[in-house]
């Protein structure tokens, strides 16, 4: 039985790749030997989820250099010399006199967080600071040695977008040859981060230090020329041209026939192979990306930025991609990974620094922990919120059976099964990109199912019916996306109050009413919903659809990015709407929200639901292991 | 590269066509010097002959009353986000349909009720071609721009063969021209001494509907939600092939109408040109309007009057007939160009990469 599961779990993770391309791999040639075997990542499913959702607490460390490293095999090569730059801030100067040495500046021994059984933090009221660090397990290089000098350093980097702080006070060391992982989740401000390390965004304080010394990255063309490579998630390439003329694009001041013997060559040496003259609409996701990491490597990197690099891959694809990124550490280069897949970091990394909300939580050593420890370990404590009253669960409002999607672009929705009942609030937990977007628009009817009875609000068969007509039915949806799908940016709050109400019927006076239960601040009578700040818009929408007072209530991430103050607002009245008997279906990647709200949970994964468990007797690890895929009886 | 502004200033974003139409005065000055023609005497021609007599203003409603039709109708298929550029193809086929009921009605029928059918069977002709590229965009995501334009041609061909063949006049002599309308199907004249007639009325009132609708009622907030973000409009419950659909029957109906009260006021025949080119023009007028079907009536007669003072021009000047179309291009380029620097702001930027 448990065999056969784990077979159809490999299989699903081929097929989403099927349509693209047959499922045999081009072999990729001179790979000296499997350093990290695909059963090693993709093995006992059940205990090691491939993707699980990261949370944690809010503590910022960072931890010195890793000492072991080889000594580099490719030749020194002569780098542009570093200009001096200017302090961001005065605090920043601070910062930079105080930690003179190259040496990281506080001699912080890394350490491995205690595992808390998470059940106790749900109930610490406040942020509890994480437990004092503890001196790294033996054997783990602990001490940087003075030989060898960090290549970069963070120090007190900070970055807002208007009212929400992207990175906060976020340092990080990486030393040449060090493979390090960024963790987080969704959100969490790894992207920001690795935007200002490649000049794209600028920090608004603190100070990137190369090779110890202070510099402004002002573009991403000064960051490649300091020796900065990136492999962006999505590859931006002209799909007409070949891999040399697409090079070529990117390199000017180079010939074609440089590039093409400079791809050959490469491919050589690296196992890349890509034949240089072939039309990049005939790669593959993964020969996109081997083109994109050619493009890094024309440019002699020594920090090599990686975004999600596994997303797109086949695990065979994967799997040669590591072959790589291990040769070229062992050349001296770092390596910047961020991924939320536990299982590739833990192949893959040394070092992780893990960030939340955008801030660093914790550090360690990802081949120390299991994927469960690392998990559990992330879910450190959770902020302050209401508790929700036990409510009086009443029959089941919301029923679900056997829901199917299939979709083209996305993840297809495989038997969807559950029932959401009077007065509870039911969580869908899973990481990003599992089916949320899909299964909300079958649930809202923006994607109506073949079978009526595929949905059934109060035994009402509504499965087939649009987005009107199940509002009229009694439903309320809020989805995750503020602007362009709940609200329109371009109109005014009233005419965006009539969007989804429009079907039963407006009240005059409503939107003063709703701004006013709501606490929607912005200024003017009838601002456009493009002014008002992301918390509270989503006020406004949540608002907009409780003041409905529907029986059945459907939200997706219904505090994604928005302030504290907000967050509570929102949770707050979604427990009263639960309490005066409506049914609440909340889909979130926030572990912390599914505890804080929900009576019942249910993990979606590769578009397929687990069992719904109840909330009191389910672990922050058990939901992580079935975020991974794992099923609920190899779990509990 | 361009930028997008914080807050764009809603008064220039008002004046926007007005400081258009000031630019193309100003390169219209320019391109008559260059051309070695007075500019003042060029400009005086082009822009104040229009309204120096009572014929001239007329002249200029006529021409003002299809542009008007189809530039309104356009106007909310626009504001829908659907970019119907075959205006000319439905303003033909109510033409056609027109002509083919006025043509073929019988010898001393009800003449009252000739017109009013003869009005309704070319909106109905525009209604079918604007249909086409709407079926074919909810059916298979063709694209509607260019499934309208191509069938113009169609239309415009389908109109040559049938002056040619079937419906061309037995005491034509050969010209490729029908027999004239019976005067049961022609409009009637609004005052006399002019052209000008009674579609001027429906121009007005098929504006001030558009108006309503696109502001009042239900199906106008679905039309103005999805051309502003497309999922919200899904979200809010209006379904996008529906509204596809109306937009495009809509705009394809008056454009029809146009075609149909063309022909049965100004040119009383069916022949090959039945001045389509005010298919293409009413896409100006919409931009110019606003994308407001009040606004596509004042446009109108903007456009207009490069029309009449075209035509002013090529009598008094020999300039030739192309030089309106000139100047209806520089209008549409200067109008979009304010717009979008009202919206965004030019930066410029060292390329990055080297």
């Amino acid at each position: 039985m448990e065999v056969d599961r784990q077979n159809i779990d490999i299989t699903v993770s081929y097929s989403s790749h099927a349509g693209k391309r047959p499922p045999s791999i081009v072999p990729v040639p001179h790979i000296p030997k499997p350093v990290h075997p695909v059963s090693a990542r993709y093995g006992p499913k059940a205990r090691k989820p491939d993707r699980v959702f990261v949370s944690m607490s809010d503590v910022g460390r960072f931890r010195p250099p890793d000492a072991k490293r080889l000594t580099s095999l490719r030749p020194p090569r002569a780098r542009p010399p570093v200009r001096e730059a200017p302090p961001v801030r005065e605090a920043s100067s601070e910062q930079i006199a105080n930690a003179a040495p190259i040496a990281p500046a506080a001699p912080v021994a890394p350490a491995v967080l205690p595992v808390e059984p998470v059940a106790a933090l749900r109930e610490t009221a406040t942020v509890a600071p994480l437990p004092a660090m503890q001196a790294q397990v033996a054997g783990d290089p602990i001490a940087a040695p003075e030989d060898t000098a960090p290549l970069l350093v963070l120090t007190g980097l900070s970055k807002a977008f208007g009212a929400v702080r992207a990175v906060e006070d976020v340092s990080l060391t990486l030393s040449p040859g060090e493979k390090h992982a960024l963790l987080g989740e969704n959100g969490a401000g790894k992207s920001t981060l690795v935007k200002m390390i490649y000049g794209v965004l600028q920090p608004d304080t603190g100070t990137i230090r190369l090779d110890g010394h202070p510099v402004r990255i002002d573009s991403p063309s000064a960051a490649r020329s300091r020796g900065i490579g990136m492999v962006f998630q999505h590859f931006s390439t002209f799909e007409a041209l070949s891999v040399a003329e697409n090079l070529a694009v990117v390199l000017p001041g180079r010939s074609l026939r440089d590039i093409r013997r400079d791809v050959r060559r490469i491919g050589e040496e690296y196992g890349l192979g890509i034949e240089p003259d072939r039309r990049l609409a005939s790669l593959s996701a993964g020969e996109r990306q081997r083109v994109e990491i050619i493009r890094c490597l024309l440019q002699d990197p020594r920090l090599l930025i990686m975004d999600e690099p596994t997303s797109v891959l086949t695990p065979q694809e994967a799997q040669a991609l590591f072959v790589v990124l291990d040769r070229l550490a062992e050349e001296g280069c770092a390596i910047l990974y961020i991924s939320h897949r536990l299982d590739d970091v833990r192949a893959l990394c040394q070092s992780a620094t893990v960030m939340r909300r955008g801030k660093v939580v914790a550090t360690c050593n990802p081949r120390e922990e299991t994927v469960a420890s690392l998990a559990e370990m992330m879910i450190g404590s959770t902020v302050e919120r209401p508790r929700k009253q036990a409510s009086l669960i009443g029959k089941a409002l919301l029923e679900v059976d056997d829901l199917r999607v299939v979709s083209g672009g996305g993840v297809s929705l495989d038997g969807i099964t559950f029932a959401a009942r009077r007065g509870e609030i039911f969580g869908i937990a899973g990481v990003a990109g599992e089916g949320q977007s899909e299964l909300f628009a079958a649930l809202s009817g923006e994607r109506p199912a073949r079978r009526p009875g595929a949905i059934r609000i109060n035994g009402r068969a509504v499965g087939a019916l649009d987005p009107l007509r199940r509002r009229r039915a009694g439903m309320a949806f809020a989805p995750e996306r503020r602007v362009g799908h709940a609200a329109i940016g371009d109109m005014r709050l009233s005419e965006n109050f009539r969007l989804t109400h429009h079907a039963t019927g407006l009240r005059r006076g409503a939107v003063a009413m709703l701004r006013d239960a709501f606490d929607v601040r912005a200024e003017g009578k009838d601002p456009f919903a493009a002014a008002l700040s992301g918390g509270n818009l989503q006020k406004f929408v949540i608002g907009r659809e409780i003041l409905r007072e529907p029986s059945v209530l459907i939200v997706e991430q219904p505090t994604w990015g928005v302030d504290a103050g907000a967050a509570t607002v929102i949770h707050k009245a979604l427990m009263e709407l639960a309490a005066k008997g409506a049914a609440i279906v909340v889909i979130s990647q926030d572990l912390d929200e599914i505890f804080a709200l929900c009576d019942r949970v249910a993990v979606l994964h590769r578009g397929r639901l687990s069992e719904p468990q109840v909330m009191s007797a389910v672990t922050a690890e058990k939901l992580g292991l079935l975020m991974g895929g794992a099923a609920v009886a190899e779990v509990s | 590269m361009l930028e997008r502004r914080v807050s764009p200033s809603p008064v220039l974003a008002i004046l926007s066509p007005v400081i258009a139409v000031a630019l193309t005065i100003i390169a219209g000055f320019a391109l008559f010097a260059a051309l070695g023609k007075d500019p003042v005497k060029a400009m005086e021609i082009y822009f104040l002959s229009p309204f120096a007599d009572a014929y001239n203003r007329s002249e200029l409603l006529v021409k003002a009353i299809p542009l008007a039709l189809i530039g309104s109708g356009l106007a909310i298929c626009f504001r829908a986000g659907v970019f119907n550029i075959g205006a000319p193809g439905q303003y033909t086929l109510g033409a056609i349909f027109a002509g083919g009921v006025a043509l073929h009605a019988p010898e001393g029928a009800a003449m009252i009720w000739l017109l009013p059918l003869t009005l309704a069977a070319g909106f109905v002709g525009g209604m079918l071609w604007g249909w086409i590229p709407a079926f074919l965009r909810v059916v298979s995501g063709a694209n509607v721009i260019l499934v309208s334009l191509m069938l113009t041609y169609v239309a415009a061909l389908l109109l040559d063969w049938l002056v040619r063949g079937p419906w061309t006049d037995p005491q034509g002599r050969g010209f490729p021209k029908s027999a004239l309308f019976p005067d049961g199907a022609l409009m009637p004249v609004l005052l006399p001494g002019t052209r000008l007639h009674w579609g001027l009325a429906l121009a007005v009132v098929a504006a001030l509907a558009l108006a309503w609708m696109l502001s009042r009622t239900r199906r106008g907030f679905g039309i103005r939600a999805m051309g502003l973000a497309p999922k919200a409009a899904a979200f809010a419950g209006f379904s996008e092939a529906k509204t596809i659909t109306y937009v495009m029957l809509v705009s394809g109906g008056l454009a029809g109408l146009a075609g149909a009260v063309e022909v049965t006021s100004t040119i009383q025949q069916l022949q090959p040109d039945i001045a389509a080119g005010y298919g293409f023009a009413a896409i100006i007028v919409a931009f110019l309007g606003r994308l407001n079907p009040i606004g596509a009536l004042i446009a109108a007669l903007a456009l207009a009057v490069t029309y009449i003072g075209g035509e002013n021009a090529q009598i008094l000047l020999k300039l030739p007939k192309n030089a309106a179309f000139v100047f209806q291009g520089m209008l549409l380029f200067f109008l979009l160009a304010c717009d979008t620097l009202i919206h965004y702001r030019l930066r410029l930027r060292r390329v990055a990469g080297g």
